[in-house]
C-alpha cells in the first residue's frame, strides 16, 4: 500500500497525561487505508478515546506525528483540522439550545456556504439518516428520542462532507434493538458514502460487524489490527483470543461474513434459479442455517442490488 | 382618598420636577445597568477561564453583596463626594454581583460533552463563546440582569440622600415634611418602574428559553 493512500497515518506516537506513572497510549504505528472502515475495541480506559483526540488534535501527542492524507496535522491550524474531520461523541453533545437544522448546520456556517446549499444539505443528511426534514427540522434536541439524537450528531458531523469520521462510541447509549438498526444503516450509508471512519467501540459484536478492520487495545497498546475474520480465525495472542471467545464455532460464525468466504468464482459454477439467496453482508451462521432448510448443497450470495457475487457451501464454511 | 389627590395636585403644579426626577431616575439606572453589565459579563467570562481568579472575584463579590445598599451609597460619599456621579458608582457596584454572579454560574453550567463536541467541530474560542456559552447561559445571565435591575431602580431611590437626585428626592423631602402626598409622588412611579422592568426582563428571560418548554 502506497503511504499517499494512506487517510491517516500515525508515526510513533504516544500520549502521557501530566502525572499518570503509566502512558495512556503507548508507542503506537497505524495506517489506516482511505475508505476502511476501522473500529477500535478495548476495555475501559485502554485509550481508545485517547487514541482518537489525538487525530483531531483535541489532545496533542507528547511523542510522534499523525498525517492525515499525508499531510503532518501539527502544519494545519487545530481548526481548520477538525472542520476538515467529523466528529461524533458518546452523548451525542448536541447544542440544546438550537434546532436541529442548526445543529447540522454549524459547520457549514463556519464554513461561510451559501444559505440554500446549507439548507439542501440539511434535508439530504437528515434523509440520509432516516430522519424527516419537515418533522425534525424544527425540533429542539430534548424532543427526540436518543436514538434520535445519535442519529443527527451523525448527520453533524457529516454536514461539510468530511472524508474522515471519528466516532467515539456513536452508539453508546442506545438500546440494542435501536442500535442494532442504527448500525445496518450506518453500514449502508457507508456504502454509498466510502468515508474513512475510526469508529470506537466497547461492543464486541459493534466492532467485529462494522468493521473491515479492527484494532484492539489493551493498557495503551495495540494487540492486534486485522479483519474481523483474521482476528477470530488467528487471534495475535492470548488477550485478543480471550476478547473475542475464538474458539467457540458459533460465536464465531456469528461474525463472519458470507462475503468474508464465499466462492468469488460466480463463472465456474453452475447456478440454479431455484437455489436460496442471500445478502452477502449476512453473517455464516444465517447461511448455515439457510443451506440447512435448502435442498441444494450451496447458498446463492447476492449484494445489495441483488446481483450473483458468490456462493457458499459447507466447504467455505468449514473454512471458518 | 385626600393622600392620592393631595398627591395628584403636587404633581400637577410640580411637573417640571417630576419629568427630570423620573429622566434622571432613569438615566441613573439605565447607565449603572449598562455599565455593570460591561464589568460584570466580561469579568465573569475571565472567571469562567480561570480558577484561580474564579475564587479570587467570586468571595470578593459576595462579600459585597452582603452590604446594604445605603451603606454603599453612604460609603461612596466620602470618597467622591456627592452628585450623580458618585450615585451612579455605587449603583453600579450595587449591579454588579449578581450579574456576574449568574454570568459565570450560567457559563460553568454548560455541559463538557457540548465544549467538547463544540471543540471537535472546529470552533473557535470565540465562536465557541457567542454562539454556544453566551446562548446557553443567557437565561441565567438575563435572570441577573432581572435581579440587578430591580435592585438599581429602587437603590436609585436612595441615591437622593447623597444628592443625586431622581424620584427618591420627593420621598425625602416628603418625609422631612410630613408631606405624605409629596412621598407619593416619588414612591408611586419607583414601584411601577421596578415591577415594569421586572416583567421586561421577564419576557424576554421567556423568549430565550423558549427551547426548554418547546
Ligand atoms: N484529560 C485527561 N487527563 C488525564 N488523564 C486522562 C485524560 N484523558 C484520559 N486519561 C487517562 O488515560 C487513560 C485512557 O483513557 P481513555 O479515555 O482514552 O480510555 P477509553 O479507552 O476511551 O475508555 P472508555 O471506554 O471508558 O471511554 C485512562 O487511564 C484515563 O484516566
Ligand atoms: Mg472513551
Amino acid at each position: 500500500m502506497k503511504s499517499n493512500n494512506d487517510a491517516i497515518k500515525l508515526e510513533g506516537i504516544s500520549k502521557s497525561f501530566g502525572t499518570a506513572n503509566q502512558p495512556s497510549v503507548k508507542k503506537t504505528n497505524l495506517k489506516i487505508e482511505s475508505g476502511s472502515f476501522v473500529t477500535i475495541l478495548g476495555a475501559s480506559g485502554c485509550g481508545k478515546t485517547t487514541l482518537l483526540k489525538m487525530v483531531n488534535r483535541l489532545y496533542e501527542p507528547s511523542t510522534g506525528k499523525i498525517y492525515i492524507n499525508g499531510e503532518d496535522v501539527t502544519t494545519i491550524s487545530p481548526t481548520a483540522l477538525r472542520r476538515k474531520i467529523g466528529y461524533v461523541i458518546q452523548q451525542t453533545g448536541l447544542f440544546q439550545h438550537m434546532t436541529i437544522e442548526q445543529n447540522v448546520a454549524t459547520v457549514p456556517k463556519i464554513l461561510g456556504w451559501e444559505k440554500k446549499k446549507i439548507d439542501e444539505r440539511i434535508d439530504a443528511l437528515l434523509r440520509l439518516v432516516g430522519l424527516s426534514p419537515t418533522d425534525y427540522r424544527k425540533r429542539y434536541p430534548r424532543q427526540l428520542s436518543g436514538g434520535q439524537q445519535q442519529r443527527v450528531g451523525i448527520a453533524r458531523a457529516m454536514a461539510a462532507d468530511p472524508s474522515i469520521m471519528l466516532m467515539d462510541e456513536p452508539f453508546g447509549a442506545i438500546d440494542a434493538i435501536n442500535r442494532n438498526e442504527l448500525q445496518d444503516e450506518f453500514l449502508r450509508i457507508q456504502k454509498k458514502l466510502h468515508k474513512t471512519i475510526l469508529f470506537v467501540t466497547h461492543d464486541i459484536i459493534e466492532a467485529l460487524k462494522l468493521g473491515d478492520k479492527v484494532i484492539i487495545m489493551n493498557a495503551g497498546e495495540i494487540q492486534q489490527f486485522d479483519t474481523p475474520l483474521n482476528i477470530l480465525k488467528k487471534p495475535a495472542n492470548d488477550f485478543v483470543r480471550n476478547l473475542v471467545h475464538a474458539d467457540d464455532l458459533l460465536q464465531r460464525m456469528i461474525f463472519v461474513k458470507a462475503r468474508d468466504v464465499m466462492n468469488h468464482n460466480v463463472d465456474s459454477i453452475p447456478v440454479n434459479a431455484d437455489a436460496v439467496s442471500i445478502n452477502e453482508l449476512a453473517s455464516i451462521k444465517e447461511v448455515l442455517l439457510k443451506l440447512l432448510e435448502s435442498s441444494f448443497d450451496y447458498v446463492k450470495i447476492t449484494n445489495e442490488k441483488n446481483e450473483l457475487v458468490g456462493q457458499v457451501t459447507l466447504h467455505e464454511i468449514r473454512q471458518v | 382618598m385626600d393622600l392620592i389627590a393631595g398627591a395628584l395636585i403636587y404633581l400637577h403644579s410640580h411637573q417640571n420636577e417630576f419629568g427630570d426626577a423620573v429622566w434622571t431616575h432613569l438615566e441613573l439606572s439605565g447607565l449603572s445597568l449598562l455599565l455593570g453589565l460591561m464589568i460584570g459579563i466580561p469579568f465573569a467570562i475571565l472567571c469562567a477561564r480561570h480558577a484561580k481568579l474564579s475564587n479570587l472575584i467570586m468571595s470578593l463579590v459576595n462579600t459585597f453583596r452582603v452590604i446594604p445598599s445605603l451603606a454603599i451609597l453612604i460609603i461612596v460619599m466620602p470618597l467622591l463626594g456627592t452628585g450623580f456621579a458618585p450615585a451612579l458608582i455605587a449603583l453600579i457596584v450595587l449591579a454588579c454581583p449578581p450579574i456576574l454572579i449568574n454570568t459565570f454560574i450560567g457559563i460553568k453550567s454548560v455541559d463538557q460533552e457540548i465544549l467538547e463536541s463544540a471543540r471537535g467541530m472546529g470552533m473557535s474560542a470565540r465562536q465557541i463563546l457567542m454562539k454556544i456559552e453566551i446562548p446557553i447561559a443567557l437565561p441565567l445571565i438575563l435572570s441577573g440582569i432581572r435581579t440587578a435591575s430591580v435592585e438599581i431602580i429602587s437603590s436609585a431611590t436612595l441615591a437622593a440622600f447623597i444628592g443625586g437626585g431622581g424620584l427618591g428626592t420627593f420621598i425625602i423631602s416628603g418625609l422631612s415634611m410630613y408631606n405624605f402626598s409629596m412621598l407619593l409622588v416619588g414612591a408611586l412611579p419607583v414601584a411601577l418602574l421596578a415591577i415594569l422592568s421586572e416583567l421586561l426582563f421577564g419576557s424576554i428571560e421567556r423568549v430565550f428559553t423558549k427551547y426548554k418548554r418547546a
